[in-house]
Protein backbone atom coordinates (compact mmCIF):
# COMPACT_ATOMS: atom_id res chain seq x y z
CA UNK A 1 0.00 0.00 0.00
CA UNK A 2 1.28 3.48 -0.80
CA UNK A 3 1.92 5.91 2.00
CA UNK A 4 -1.10 8.20 1.62
CA UNK A 5 -1.20 11.61 3.20
CA UNK A 6 -4.38 12.40 1.35
CA UNK A 7 -7.41 10.30 0.50
CA UNK A 8 -7.96 12.29 -2.70
CA UNK A 9 -5.81 14.57 -4.84
CA UNK A 10 -7.74 16.71 -7.33
CA UNK A 11 -5.80 18.27 -10.21
CA UNK A 12 -7.57 21.34 -11.59
CA UNK A 13 -9.29 24.02 -9.50
CA UNK A 14 -11.96 24.88 -12.06
CA UNK A 15 -15.66 24.42 -11.43
CA UNK A 16 -15.50 20.62 -11.66
CA UNK A 17 -12.51 20.38 -9.33
CA UNK A 18 -14.02 22.75 -6.77
CA UNK A 19 -17.41 20.95 -6.78
CA UNK A 20 -15.57 17.67 -6.30
CA UNK A 21 -13.47 19.10 -3.47
CA UNK A 22 -16.63 20.24 -1.70
CA UNK A 23 -18.29 16.83 -2.08
CA UNK A 24 -15.13 14.95 -1.10
CA UNK A 25 -14.62 16.98 2.08
CA UNK A 26 -18.31 16.51 2.93
CA UNK A 27 -17.75 12.77 2.58
CA UNK A 28 -14.87 12.98 5.05
CA UNK A 29 -12.01 12.56 2.58
CA UNK A 30 -8.68 14.29 3.30
CA UNK A 31 -8.43 16.26 0.08
CA UNK A 32 -5.80 18.30 -1.74
CA UNK A 33 -6.71 20.58 -4.65
CA UNK A 34 -3.87 21.34 -7.06
CA UNK A 35 -3.58 23.99 -9.76
CA UNK A 36 -0.92 26.12 -11.36
CA UNK A 37 -3.23 29.15 -11.25
CA UNK A 38 -5.55 30.41 -8.52
CA UNK A 39 -8.97 28.70 -8.50
CA UNK A 40 -11.30 29.42 -11.42
CA UNK A 41 -8.84 31.06 -13.81
CA UNK A 42 -9.31 28.77 -16.78
CA UNK A 43 -12.44 27.94 -18.78
CA UNK A 44 -14.59 28.65 -15.71
CA UNK A 45 -13.53 32.30 -15.74
CA UNK A 46 -14.61 32.83 -19.34
CA UNK A 47 -17.88 30.90 -19.25
CA UNK A 48 -21.32 32.49 -19.71
CA UNK A 49 -22.84 30.75 -16.71
CA UNK A 50 -25.96 29.48 -18.44
CA UNK A 51 -27.31 26.61 -16.37
CA UNK A 52 -29.15 24.86 -19.17
CA UNK A 53 -30.62 21.46 -19.89
CA UNK A 54 -29.74 20.22 -23.38
CA UNK A 55 -31.35 17.15 -24.84
CA UNK A 56 -28.97 15.84 -27.50
CA UNK A 57 -29.38 12.47 -25.81
CA UNK A 58 -30.92 11.05 -22.66
CA UNK A 59 -27.63 10.81 -20.76
CA UNK A 60 -26.68 14.41 -21.46
CA UNK A 61 -30.13 15.57 -20.44
CA UNK A 62 -29.97 13.58 -17.20
CA UNK A 63 -26.52 14.98 -16.40
CA UNK A 64 -27.68 18.57 -17.02
CA UNK A 65 -30.83 18.03 -15.02
CA UNK A 66 -28.92 16.59 -12.06
CA UNK A 67 -26.46 19.48 -12.34
CA UNK A 68 -29.22 22.07 -12.15
CA UNK A 69 -30.87 20.28 -9.24
CA UNK A 70 -27.60 20.24 -7.31
CA UNK A 71 -26.90 23.90 -8.14
CA UNK A 72 -30.26 24.74 -6.56
CA UNK A 73 -29.43 22.62 -3.53
CA UNK A 74 -26.28 24.67 -2.94
CA UNK A 75 -28.71 27.42 -1.95
CA UNK A 76 -27.57 30.96 -1.38
CA UNK A 77 -24.30 31.77 -3.16
CA UNK A 78 -23.76 35.50 -2.73
CA UNK A 79 -21.42 36.15 -5.61
CA UNK A 80 -23.13 33.74 -7.99
CA UNK A 81 -25.72 36.42 -8.86
CA UNK A 82 -28.28 33.69 -9.45
CA UNK A 83 -31.11 34.58 -11.83
CA UNK A 84 -34.11 32.31 -12.45
CA UNK A 85 -34.23 33.59 -16.00
CA UNK A 86 -35.28 30.49 -17.92
CA UNK A 87 -34.28 29.93 -21.53
CA UNK A 88 -36.14 30.85 -24.70
CA UNK A 89 -35.18 28.59 -27.58
CA UNK A 90 -36.16 30.73 -30.53
CA UNK A 91 -37.48 29.30 -33.80
CA UNK A 92 -37.15 31.50 -36.88
CA UNK A 93 -39.50 29.38 -38.99
CA UNK A 94 -41.83 26.41 -38.79
CA UNK A 95 -39.03 23.99 -39.66
CA UNK A 96 -37.32 24.92 -36.40
CA UNK A 97 -40.52 24.58 -34.41
CA UNK A 98 -40.94 20.80 -34.78
CA UNK A 99 -37.66 19.82 -33.06
CA UNK A 100 -38.44 22.23 -30.24
CA UNK A 101 -41.83 20.59 -29.70
CA UNK A 102 -40.05 17.23 -29.59
CA UNK A 103 -37.70 18.71 -27.02
CA UNK A 104 -40.72 19.79 -24.97
CA UNK A 105 -41.86 16.13 -24.86
CA UNK A 106 -38.41 14.98 -23.83
CA UNK A 107 -38.32 17.57 -21.04
CA UNK A 108 -41.81 16.60 -19.86
CA UNK A 109 -40.74 12.96 -19.61
CA UNK A 110 -38.02 14.08 -17.23
CA UNK A 111 -40.42 16.22 -15.23
CA UNK A 112 -39.01 19.51 -16.56
CA UNK A 113 -41.48 22.25 -17.35
CA UNK A 114 -41.39 23.95 -20.72
CA UNK A 115 -44.02 25.68 -22.83
CA UNK A 116 -44.40 26.76 -26.42
CA UNK A 117 -44.78 30.52 -26.96
CA UNK A 118 -46.53 31.55 -30.14
CA UNK A 119 -45.25 34.69 -31.91
CA UNK A 120 -47.55 36.98 -29.92
CA UNK A 121 -46.66 35.46 -26.53
CA UNK A 122 -43.00 35.60 -27.50
CA UNK A 123 -43.28 39.31 -28.34
CA UNK A 124 -44.91 39.91 -24.94
CA UNK A 125 -42.22 37.90 -23.13
CA UNK A 126 -39.33 39.65 -24.92
CA UNK A 127 -40.48 42.80 -26.72
CA UNK A 128 -36.98 43.52 -28.03
CA UNK A 129 -36.85 40.45 -30.28
CA UNK A 130 -37.40 41.11 -33.97
CA UNK A 131 -40.80 40.57 -35.54
CA UNK A 132 -41.61 37.61 -37.72
CA UNK A 133 -40.22 34.84 -35.51
CA UNK A 134 -42.09 31.53 -35.44
CA UNK A 135 -42.13 31.28 -31.63
CA UNK A 136 -40.02 29.89 -28.86
CA UNK A 137 -39.83 27.09 -26.34
CA UNK A 138 -39.58 28.53 -22.83
CA UNK A 139 -37.69 26.31 -20.39
CA UNK A 140 -38.52 27.78 -17.01
CA UNK A 141 -36.06 25.88 -14.86
CA UNK A 142 -32.86 27.08 -16.56
CA UNK A 143 -30.90 29.72 -14.67
CA UNK A 144 -27.99 32.13 -15.01
CA UNK A 145 -25.02 32.55 -12.71
CA UNK A 146 -21.72 34.40 -12.67
CA UNK A 147 -19.33 31.42 -12.66
CA UNK A 148 -16.19 33.01 -11.14
CA UNK A 149 -18.20 34.30 -8.19
CA UNK A 150 -20.04 31.02 -7.73
CA UNK A 151 -16.75 29.11 -7.78
CA UNK A 152 -15.24 31.25 -5.03
CA UNK A 153 -18.41 30.95 -2.93
CA UNK A 154 -18.28 27.14 -3.21
CA UNK A 155 -14.59 27.11 -2.34
CA UNK A 156 -15.23 29.25 0.74
CA UNK A 157 -17.77 26.73 1.95
CA UNK A 158 -15.00 24.20 2.45
CA UNK A 159 -13.42 24.67 5.89
CA UNK A 160 -9.76 25.56 5.26
CA UNK A 161 -8.75 23.05 7.92
CA UNK A 162 -10.22 20.24 5.82
CA UNK A 163 -8.87 21.14 2.37
CA UNK A 164 -5.25 21.60 1.34
CA UNK A 165 -4.83 24.02 -1.58
CA UNK A 166 -1.63 23.60 -3.61
CA UNK A 167 -1.57 26.56 -5.97
CA UNK A 168 1.38 27.70 -8.10
CA UNK A 169 2.99 24.57 -9.38
CA UNK A 170 1.28 22.42 -12.00
CA UNK A 171 1.06 18.66 -11.76
CA UNK A 172 3.35 17.35 -14.48
CA UNK A 173 3.52 13.62 -14.00
CA UNK A 174 1.41 10.85 -12.60
CA UNK A 175 2.14 7.16 -12.20
CA UNK A 176 0.54 4.36 -10.24
CA UNK A 177 2.16 5.55 -7.04
CA UNK A 178 2.56 9.28 -7.04
CA UNK A 179 1.66 12.64 -8.51
CA UNK A 180 4.59 14.96 -9.19
CA UNK A 181 4.40 18.74 -9.31
CA UNK A 182 6.68 20.97 -11.41
CA UNK A 183 8.42 22.17 -8.24
CA UNK A 184 9.52 18.60 -7.63
CA UNK A 185 7.20 17.76 -4.76
CA UNK A 186 5.37 14.47 -4.79
CA UNK A 187 1.76 14.21 -3.71
CA UNK A 188 0.73 10.89 -2.32
CA UNK A 189 -2.98 10.23 -2.31
CA UNK A 190 -5.25 7.20 -2.14
CA UNK A 191 -7.18 8.34 -5.20
CA UNK A 192 -6.44 10.91 -7.88
CA UNK A 193 -8.97 12.91 -9.94
CA UNK A 194 -7.81 14.84 -13.02
CA UNK A 195 -10.21 17.72 -13.75
CA UNK A 196 -7.79 19.95 -15.62
CA UNK A 197 -9.62 20.62 -18.86
CA UNK A 198 -7.33 20.58 -21.90
CA UNK A 199 -4.31 20.18 -19.61
CA UNK A 200 -5.61 16.76 -18.55
CA UNK A 201 -3.97 15.24 -21.63
CA UNK A 202 -0.54 16.21 -20.31
CA UNK A 203 -1.06 13.92 -17.34
CA UNK A 204 -3.08 11.31 -19.17
CA UNK A 205 -1.52 10.76 -22.61
CA UNK A 206 -4.00 9.04 -24.88
CA UNK A 207 -6.94 11.08 -23.58
CA UNK A 208 -7.80 13.29 -26.57
CA UNK A 209 -9.33 16.67 -25.73
CA UNK A 210 -10.12 19.27 -28.38
CA UNK A 211 -10.15 23.05 -27.94
CA UNK A 212 -13.39 24.81 -28.83
CA UNK A 213 -12.60 28.48 -28.54
CA UNK A 214 -15.51 30.82 -27.82
CA UNK A 215 -15.76 34.61 -27.79
CA UNK A 216 -18.06 36.76 -25.71
CA UNK A 217 -18.92 40.44 -25.54
CA UNK A 218 -20.74 42.41 -22.87
CA UNK A 219 -22.59 45.71 -23.00
CA UNK A 220 -22.38 48.62 -20.63
CA UNK A 221 -24.84 48.67 -17.72
CA UNK A 222 -28.39 49.90 -17.95
CA UNK A 223 -28.78 48.90 -21.58
CA UNK A 224 -30.86 45.80 -21.63
CA UNK A 225 -34.34 44.78 -20.52
CA UNK A 226 -33.87 41.17 -21.62
CA UNK A 227 -35.37 38.76 -19.08
CA UNK A 228 -34.54 35.28 -20.40
CA UNK A 229 -31.52 33.61 -21.88
CA UNK A 230 -32.31 34.04 -25.59
CA UNK A 231 -30.84 31.27 -27.71
CA UNK A 232 -31.61 30.55 -31.33
CA UNK A 233 -32.82 27.03 -32.01
CA UNK A 234 -29.96 26.58 -34.47
CA UNK A 235 -27.44 26.91 -31.61
CA UNK A 236 -27.29 23.17 -31.02
CA UNK A 237 -26.21 22.60 -34.64
CA UNK A 238 -23.15 24.83 -34.10
CA UNK A 239 -22.23 22.84 -30.99
CA UNK A 240 -22.29 19.69 -33.10
CA UNK A 241 -20.32 21.05 -36.05
CA UNK A 242 -17.77 22.72 -33.77
CA UNK A 243 -17.53 25.93 -35.81
CA UNK A 244 -19.65 28.99 -36.42
CA UNK A 245 -21.73 31.56 -34.60
CA UNK A 246 -25.20 31.57 -33.08
CA UNK A 247 -27.31 34.09 -31.21
CA UNK A 248 -27.06 33.54 -27.45
CA UNK A 249 -27.98 36.54 -25.29
CA UNK A 250 -28.05 36.53 -21.51
CA UNK A 251 -29.06 39.30 -19.12
CA UNK A 252 -26.67 40.24 -16.34
CA UNK A 253 -27.62 42.16 -13.17
CA UNK A 254 -27.45 45.91 -13.68
CA UNK A 255 -28.83 45.80 -17.21
CA UNK A 256 -25.75 44.44 -18.94
CA UNK A 257 -26.26 41.98 -21.77
CA UNK A 258 -23.82 39.15 -22.32
CA UNK A 259 -23.51 38.24 -26.00
CA UNK A 260 -22.39 34.93 -27.48
CA UNK A 261 -21.65 32.60 -29.01
CA UNK A 262 -18.90 31.42 -31.32
CA UNK A 263 -16.96 28.24 -31.85
CA UNK A 264 -13.55 27.67 -33.45
CA UNK A 265 -11.14 24.75 -33.28
CA UNK A 266 -8.39 26.95 -31.85
CA UNK A 267 -6.45 27.13 -28.64
CA UNK A 268 -5.20 30.75 -28.68
CA UNK A 269 -7.19 33.35 -26.77
CA UNK A 270 -6.68 36.22 -29.20
CA UNK A 271 -9.91 37.90 -30.31
CA UNK A 272 -10.83 36.90 -33.86
CA UNK A 273 -12.32 40.21 -35.03
CA UNK A 274 -14.12 38.99 -38.19
CA UNK A 275 -15.72 36.16 -36.22
CA UNK A 276 -16.66 38.59 -33.44
CA UNK A 277 -18.31 40.74 -36.10
CA UNK A 278 -20.28 37.76 -37.42
CA UNK A 279 -21.34 36.85 -33.90
CA UNK A 280 -22.59 40.36 -33.15
CA UNK A 281 -24.37 40.59 -36.52
CA UNK A 282 -26.13 37.34 -35.79
CA UNK A 283 -27.22 38.62 -32.38
CA UNK A 284 -28.46 41.90 -33.88
CA UNK A 285 -30.55 39.95 -36.42
CA UNK A 286 -32.52 38.58 -33.49
CA UNK A 287 -32.33 41.62 -31.19
CA UNK A 288 -32.10 44.75 -33.37
CA UNK A 289 -31.68 47.36 -30.59
CA UNK A 290 -28.43 45.64 -29.62
CA UNK A 291 -26.86 47.59 -32.47
CA UNK A 292 -27.20 50.76 -30.36
CA UNK A 293 -25.81 49.31 -27.13
CA UNK A 294 -22.21 50.20 -26.26
CA UNK A 295 -19.97 47.18 -25.66
CA UNK A 296 -17.39 47.54 -22.93
CA UNK A 297 -15.49 44.28 -23.12
CA UNK A 298 -14.79 41.24 -25.29
CA UNK A 299 -12.98 38.10 -24.22
CA UNK A 300 -12.44 34.51 -25.21
CA UNK A 301 -12.20 31.16 -23.51
CA UNK A 302 -11.38 27.62 -24.51
CA UNK A 303 -14.02 24.96 -24.04
CA UNK A 304 -12.41 21.55 -23.61
CA UNK A 305 -14.40 19.15 -25.78
CA UNK A 306 -14.30 15.59 -27.07
CA UNK A 307 -14.60 14.06 -30.54
CA UNK A 308 -17.98 12.45 -29.83
CA UNK A 309 -19.38 15.38 -27.84
CA UNK A 310 -19.61 13.50 -24.55
CA UNK A 311 -17.47 14.35 -21.56
CA UNK A 312 -14.97 11.95 -20.02
CA UNK A 313 -16.16 11.08 -16.52
CA UNK A 314 -14.85 8.06 -14.66
CA UNK A 315 -11.97 5.76 -14.00
CA UNK A 316 -8.89 6.05 -16.28
CA UNK A 317 -7.93 2.43 -16.93
CA UNK A 318 -4.25 3.05 -17.72
CA UNK A 319 -3.44 4.06 -14.13
CA UNK A 320 -4.31 2.71 -10.74
CA UNK A 321 -6.66 4.74 -8.52
CA UNK A 322 -7.06 7.49 -11.13
CA UNK A 323 -10.20 9.24 -12.34
CA UNK A 324 -10.83 11.90 -14.95
CA UNK A 325 -13.55 14.51 -15.49
CA UNK A 326 -12.94 16.71 -18.52
CA UNK A 327 -14.31 17.66 -21.93
CA UNK A 328 -17.72 19.07 -21.01
CA UNK A 329 -17.48 21.70 -23.75
CA UNK A 330 -20.31 24.22 -23.17
CA UNK A 331 -21.89 22.33 -20.29
CA UNK A 332 -19.06 22.34 -17.77
CA UNK A 333 -20.64 24.84 -15.41
CA UNK A 334 -24.14 23.32 -15.62
CA UNK A 335 -22.93 19.79 -15.07
CA UNK A 336 -20.04 20.33 -12.65
CA UNK A 337 -22.04 19.37 -9.52
CA UNK A 338 -23.45 16.32 -11.32
CA UNK A 339 -20.03 15.29 -12.59
CA UNK A 340 -18.72 15.60 -9.08
CA UNK A 341 -21.47 13.39 -7.73
CA UNK A 342 -20.83 10.65 -10.33
CA UNK A 343 -17.10 10.73 -9.70
CA UNK A 344 -17.37 10.72 -5.92
CA UNK A 345 -19.64 7.65 -6.01
CA UNK A 346 -16.90 5.82 -7.91
CA UNK A 347 -14.15 7.16 -5.68
CA UNK A 348 -15.98 5.84 -2.63
CA UNK A 349 -16.98 2.53 -4.24
CA UNK A 350 -14.16 0.87 -6.21
CA UNK A 351 -16.62 -1.72 -7.58
CA UNK A 352 -18.75 0.86 -9.38
CA UNK A 353 -18.14 0.61 -13.15
CA UNK A 354 -17.81 3.60 -15.47
CA UNK A 355 -20.98 5.10 -16.89
CA UNK A 356 -21.16 3.70 -20.44
CA UNK A 357 -21.70 7.02 -22.26
CA UNK A 358 -19.08 8.97 -20.31
CA UNK A 359 -16.52 6.15 -19.99
CA UNK A 360 -13.05 7.62 -20.69
CA UNK A 361 -11.87 4.15 -21.78
CA UNK A 362 -13.89 4.45 -25.00
CA UNK A 363 -10.96 6.31 -26.59
CA UNK A 364 -8.61 3.40 -25.95
CA UNK A 365 -10.62 0.83 -27.92
CA UNK B 1 1.93 75.70 -11.71
CA UNK B 2 -0.49 74.99 -8.90
CA UNK B 3 -3.39 75.95 -11.10
CA UNK B 4 -6.64 74.37 -10.05
CA UNK B 5 -9.95 73.86 -11.76
CA UNK B 6 -13.31 73.53 -10.11
CA UNK B 7 -15.70 70.83 -11.21
CA UNK B 8 -18.88 69.16 -9.95
CA UNK B 9 -18.81 65.55 -8.86
CA UNK B 10 -22.28 64.16 -8.18
CA UNK B 11 -23.42 67.77 -7.74
CA UNK B 12 -20.71 68.65 -5.20
CA UNK B 13 -18.18 71.34 -6.15
CA UNK B 14 -14.60 70.08 -5.80
CA UNK B 15 -11.16 71.38 -6.80
CA UNK B 16 -8.57 69.42 -8.72
CA UNK B 17 -5.13 70.21 -10.11
CA UNK B 18 -5.29 71.52 -13.68
CA UNK B 19 -3.94 68.96 -16.10
CA UNK B 20 -4.84 65.99 -13.90
CA UNK B 21 -6.85 63.13 -15.28
CA UNK B 22 -10.31 62.76 -13.86
CA UNK B 23 -9.25 59.41 -12.42
CA UNK B 24 -6.40 61.02 -10.46
CA UNK B 25 -8.75 63.77 -9.27
CA UNK B 26 -11.29 61.22 -8.02
CA UNK B 27 -8.61 59.18 -6.28
CA UNK B 28 -7.09 62.28 -4.63
CA UNK B 29 -10.54 63.06 -3.28
CA UNK B 30 -10.87 59.51 -1.99
CA UNK B 31 -13.94 58.81 -4.09
CA UNK B 32 -14.68 55.31 -5.32
CA UNK B 33 -15.53 55.19 -8.98
CA UNK B 34 -18.65 53.18 -9.56
CA UNK B 35 -20.59 50.73 -7.47
CA UNK B 36 -20.97 47.23 -8.86
CA UNK B 37 -24.55 46.12 -9.52
CA UNK B 38 -24.30 44.43 -6.13
CA UNK B 39 -23.36 47.75 -4.49
CA UNK B 40 -19.72 47.08 -3.69
CA UNK B 41 -17.23 49.84 -4.61
CA UNK B 42 -15.15 49.47 -7.76
CA UNK B 43 -11.94 51.11 -8.85
CA UNK B 44 -9.78 51.56 -11.90
CA UNK B 45 -7.67 48.55 -12.79
CA UNK B 46 -5.47 49.52 -15.73
CA UNK B 47 -5.62 53.34 -15.76
CA UNK B 48 -4.81 53.30 -19.48
CA UNK B 49 -8.10 52.97 -21.27
CA UNK B 50 -8.42 49.22 -21.56
CA UNK B 51 -10.31 47.77 -18.62
CA UNK B 52 -13.39 50.01 -18.79
CA UNK B 53 -13.68 49.96 -15.00
CA UNK B 54 -13.50 53.78 -14.66
CA UNK B 55 -16.57 54.62 -16.74
CA UNK B 56 -18.32 57.77 -15.53
CA UNK B 57 -20.75 60.29 -17.01
CA UNK B 58 -19.40 63.68 -17.99
CA UNK B 59 -21.82 66.47 -18.86
CA UNK B 60 -24.48 63.82 -19.37
CA UNK B 61 -22.41 61.67 -21.72
CA UNK B 62 -22.16 58.00 -20.74
CA UNK B 63 -19.20 55.69 -20.87
CA UNK B 64 -16.49 58.33 -20.47
CA UNK B 65 -13.21 56.82 -19.24
CA UNK B 66 -11.99 58.85 -16.26
CA UNK B 67 -8.40 57.69 -16.83
CA UNK B 68 -8.25 59.24 -20.31
CA UNK B 69 -10.16 62.44 -19.52
CA UNK B 70 -8.52 65.65 -18.31
CA UNK B 71 -10.34 67.68 -15.67
CA UNK B 72 -11.95 70.86 -17.01
CA UNK B 73 -13.39 73.92 -15.32
CA UNK B 74 -17.11 73.47 -14.74
CA UNK B 75 -17.15 69.80 -15.79
CA UNK B 76 -20.15 67.88 -14.40
CA UNK B 77 -19.21 64.35 -13.40
CA UNK B 78 -21.54 61.57 -12.28
CA UNK B 79 -19.93 58.53 -10.69
CA UNK B 80 -21.98 55.89 -12.48
CA UNK B 81 -21.33 54.15 -15.77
Amino acid sequence: MPDTRFDLAIVGAGMVGVCLALDAVDAGLRTVLIDQQPPGQGASAAAMGHLVVLDSDAEEMALCSLGLRRWREYGDLKRAQWQNAGTLWIAVDDAEQAPLLARQQAFAALGLHSEWLDPQSLAEAEPGLREGLAGALRVSGDALIYPPGALLDLLERIPTSLLTLRIGSPAIEIDDHSLTLADGSAISAGQRAICAGLHSTRLLPGLPLLPRKGQLAITDRGQSTVRHALVEAGYVATTQSGVGVACNLQPRPGGQLLIGASREAREDQKINQPLLGQMLSRAIEFYPSLAQMPLIRCWSGIRPSTADGHPFIGRWPRLERTFVAAGHEGLGITTAPATSQLLLQQILDPALPNHARFDPARVLQ
Amino acid sequence: MNAVVELLIDGQPVRAPAGASLLVALEQLGLALTASPGGSPRGAFCAMGVCQECRVRVDGRRGVLACLTEVREGMRVERRP
